[in-house]
């Protein structure tokens, strides 16, 4: 389908509702599925024969130089450049606040030339503290693993292989912060490139330019081996090189995202609710369909073992979902022969497993079925702005109906406990870092951004008590402008349900990793890993082919390891 | 200095809320500046004066105090951004023609009065003394609006002549440090307990 997301074929779909699907426990227990960002975008460069190119891979024997990657595909160009730097080793940080990093990125639009590559040196390094241009789609940078980097290197260089053990406990050589896309920094905003085909669905700039990262730290992790093993060193097994990813290290910048674009959320949630409601109403499951899935459950099982987490909360969780899988595994032994058998199964689990297992298996449903679902994925793709004209006409006895419809939970919870607004957001000074703070113990109300719609729309419901409730939302607004911003997110959210949050984003139990998890899993991410309650480590692309072995053949379950690697 | 439009909305926004506007006339004020920048509208300088003076005069009532064909500030001026809300709000039913009585750099009337123009399907003509802007909604014809200025809305008036949206603001550095004093304003100074606990890296991250 080409429509957006609210075609009447997605409105006739038996969806769960948003009060089930919208609430932080769960949104934190989501993981992958086809419709994720990195397949859709893997799926496309195999289907379309994209070529790429290693153009240049000009780096000194201390590490330190520039490489260009290109991919190519029916119309246009993109092109990875790398720079990598000799970064000692006490500057290496995730932090925002850093400075410095093992290796900087941008994606440009089209192949460089030795200007742009010499513009981009002086630039891309300095991250935060340079400037790009509309030719460039993101930036990025990456610090190595201190832990597997050494390893491999030393393994290479003496010619043998790494340890796959030690490969398997971190998943990666590099590990990515922030990825800069649409506009930061002065890279091109996402309106420049939203109607090209390849880059409707979301995110696909920034996650092209992820795969291509991968690329060049296989070949930078071989080039220093080379360095220091010269004749003796050899190249990464290919079976090997096959199962690293590239990390991610995320904190809380990813959490208002989500928070401040309720459209795009809505569509990303909307067309994974609806590709599900489309294989629960398929009223049987052919042999082979049933066989995928029993195989890539089988697959996940495996996968699922090797995720490595220290924290409290995500060790309860991985428990939780590996007993689930067990469950899931003998239940589907002989079963999926009924009538509707998604639909049955999927009953079964809201009844027997937890959040982490009834999400896996959702997205796991999905796998026998791109034929009736991978059409949506463009419909992910939001234009926020269709939601920021208010309807000053509307009176209030509707805004007051809408608020009870959409933060029911939100009017019932009382505002005056310090435990429902123990938190706040805030933005530092110190290279404008997102931050959470304790607005009960720390100076930082004055500087609160507006990331808690449920408060601010239980204390417009409250303001509105006082007024007639036929006067227009207009002539309201001219004398309460304070309430400006919950008005329009209260009219978002009757045409966007699906993009509000429906739980206290400020409450003192409030985990921020829910919030970045939920978005991390639809880029793709695997192995959840959080640090803190606010920091979390994920693998990107891990499994899948590198560019240039990239086949339709491979281009999408990659990211179940077959059980013979 | 080239900044994305992204950029400019952004900056616009914390700037506008440095200088004490509310949230969602904020997002108001950073939403007209995109506009007028896409279409190759200064918007910056403007932006930079119309703050100042939020900044000075405190920010009670800048709208309208009543909904009548002649709007008046109750603090003896009017804020374009607060107007053009309530035209945005109102709509269709925005009473024209409207006087406004000495509204303050009034080109950021423009992006709402386009959006009364698309509902309308005709263009709207905002006049002062000594010039006129046309827009049908998305286009637009201006002669350079006065600082502070009385000015007319009447349904009409020539369709502008259409020209590609800017996908770049070109900015004078001197008004990107001007909004970025506001904007300062909206972050919080870092203190060790916020750098260590506020992004909550924890853990060390070096490894």
């Amino acid at each position: 389908m080409s429509g957006h997301a609210t075609d009447t074929d997605i409105k006739e779909a038996a969806l769960r509702p948003p009060e089930q699907v919208m609430r932080l426990a769960r949104l934190g227990s989501l993981h992958q599925c086809r419709l994720s960002f990195m397949r859709q975008l893997t799926r496309r460069l195999a289907r379309e024969d994209w070529q790429f190119t290693r153009r240049a891979f000009e780096v000194d024997d201390n590490g330190v130089g520039h490489a260009v990657y290109t991919a190519t595909g029916p119309e246009r160009s993109y092109s990875l450049i790398a720079f990598a730097h000799d970064l000692p080793d006490h500057l290496r940080s995730d932090r925002v606040i850093a400075e410095a990093w093992d290796a900087t990125f941008t994606l440009f639009d089209g192949v460089p030339d030795r200007a742009d590559i010499a513009r981009l040196s002086r630039n891309v390094p300095v991250q935060e503290a340079g400037r790009i241009s509309e030719s460039e789609l993101s930036l990025s940078r990456a610090n190595r693993s201190v832990r597997l980097w050494t390893h491999v290197v030393d393994r290479l260089s003496q010619g043998l292989q790494p340890d796959p053990q030690t490969i398997a406990e971190v998943g990666y050589l590099m590990r990515t912060t922030a990825v800069y896309g649409s506009g930061k920094f002065g890279a091109a905003d996402r309106d420049v490139i939203a109607d090209r085909p390849e880059m409707a669905a979301p995110f696909q700039a920034e996650m092209l330019s992820v795969y291509l990262t991968r690329w060049f730290v296989r070949d930078m992790v071989e080039h220093m081996a080379r360095v220091q093993g010269g004749e003796s060193a050899v190249s990464l097994d290919p079976l090997l090189a096959r199962r690293l990813g590239i990390g991610n290290s995320t904190g809380l910048g990813m959490a208002p995202f989500l928070v401040n674009h309720p459209m795009l959320l809505n569509n990303w949630i909307l067309v994974r609710e609806t590709a599900l409601a489309r294989v629960r109403a398929l009223p049987s499951a052919t042999t082979d369909d049933k066989a995928l899935f029993r195989d890539l459950l089988g697959r996940s099982v495996t996968a699922i073992e090797t995720w490595r987490t220290e924290h409290p909360i995500q060790l309860a969780r991985l428990a939780d979902l590996r007993a689930d899988l067990s469950r899931l595994l003998s239940h589907v032994a002989d079963g999926l022969d009924a009538d509707h058998p998604w639909d049955k199964l999927h009953a079964w689990a809201e009844g027997n497993l937890s959040f982490e297992g009834q999400e896996f298996l959702v997205s796991l449903m999905l796998e026998p079925y791109g034929d009736i679902i991978d059409g949506l994925g463009p419909c992910m793709a939001a234009v926020e702005q269709a939601g920021f004209r208010l309807d000053g006409s509307m009176p209030l006895h509707r805004v007051k109906a809408l608020i009870e419809q959409q933060f029911p939970w939100a009017v019932e919870t009382d505002w005056t406990a310090p435990e429902a607004t123990a938190r706040a957001w805030y933005v530092s000074e110190e290279k404008l870092e997102p931050r959470l703070g304790e607005r009960h113990e720390e100076p930082i109300e004055p500087y609160e951004q507006p990331l808690a719609p449920g408060r601010d729309a239980a204390m417009l419901y409250s303001t509105l008590a006082d007024w007639p409730d036929d006067t227009p939302l207009a002539t309201f607004l001219l004398k309460r402008p304070e309430h400006r911003h919950s008005a329009r997110r209260v009219q978002i959210a009757a045409k966007a349900p699906f993009g509000e949050i429906r739980d206290n984003t400020i409450g003192a139990d409030m985990l921020p990793i829910d919030m970045l998890r939920a978005k991390l899993s639809f880029f793709g991410a695997t192995s959840f890993d959080p640090r803190s309650d606010r920091w979390i480590r994920i693998t990107m692309f891990a499994g899948a082919p590198y560019p240039p072995e990239l086949t339709e053949d491979n281009a999408d379950f990659w990211v179940y390891p077959e059980s013979d690697i | 200095m080239s900044l994305s439009l992204n950029e400019t909305e952004s900056l616009a926004k914390t700037a506008a809320r440095g200088a004490g506007l509310c949230w969602g006339m904020a997002e108001e004020a950073a939403k007209a500046t995109r506009w007028l920048c896409a279409r190759g509208i200064d918007a910056g300088d403007p932006l930079v004066a119309l703050l100042f003076r939020h900044d000075e005069e405190g920010h009670a009532q800048t709208g309208p105090e009543r909904l009548d064909g002649n709007w008046h500030g109750a603090e003896g001026w009017l804020c374009p951004v607060a107007c053009g809300a309530v035209l945005s709000d109102l709509g269709p039913a925005a009473p024209m023609p409207l006087t406004l009585t000495r509204v303050a750099l009034p080109v950021f009337l423009l992006p709402f009065a386009a959006a009364l123009a698309k509902d309308l399907g005709q263009s709207v003509t905002l006049s002062w003394d000594g010039g006129h802007a046309v827009t049908d909604g998305d286009a637009v014809s201006l002669d350079t609006p006065p600082p502070m200025s009385d000015v007319t809305l009447t349904l009409g008036g020539p369709i502008p002549a259409r020209s590609p949206h800017k996908t770049r603001a070109e900015s004078d550095q001197m008004i990107l440090v001007s909004l970025g004093i506001y904007a300062a304003r909206t972050r919080a100074p870092a203190t060790e307990a916020s750098r260590l606990a506020g992004a909550g890296a924890g853990l060390t991250d070096n490894d």
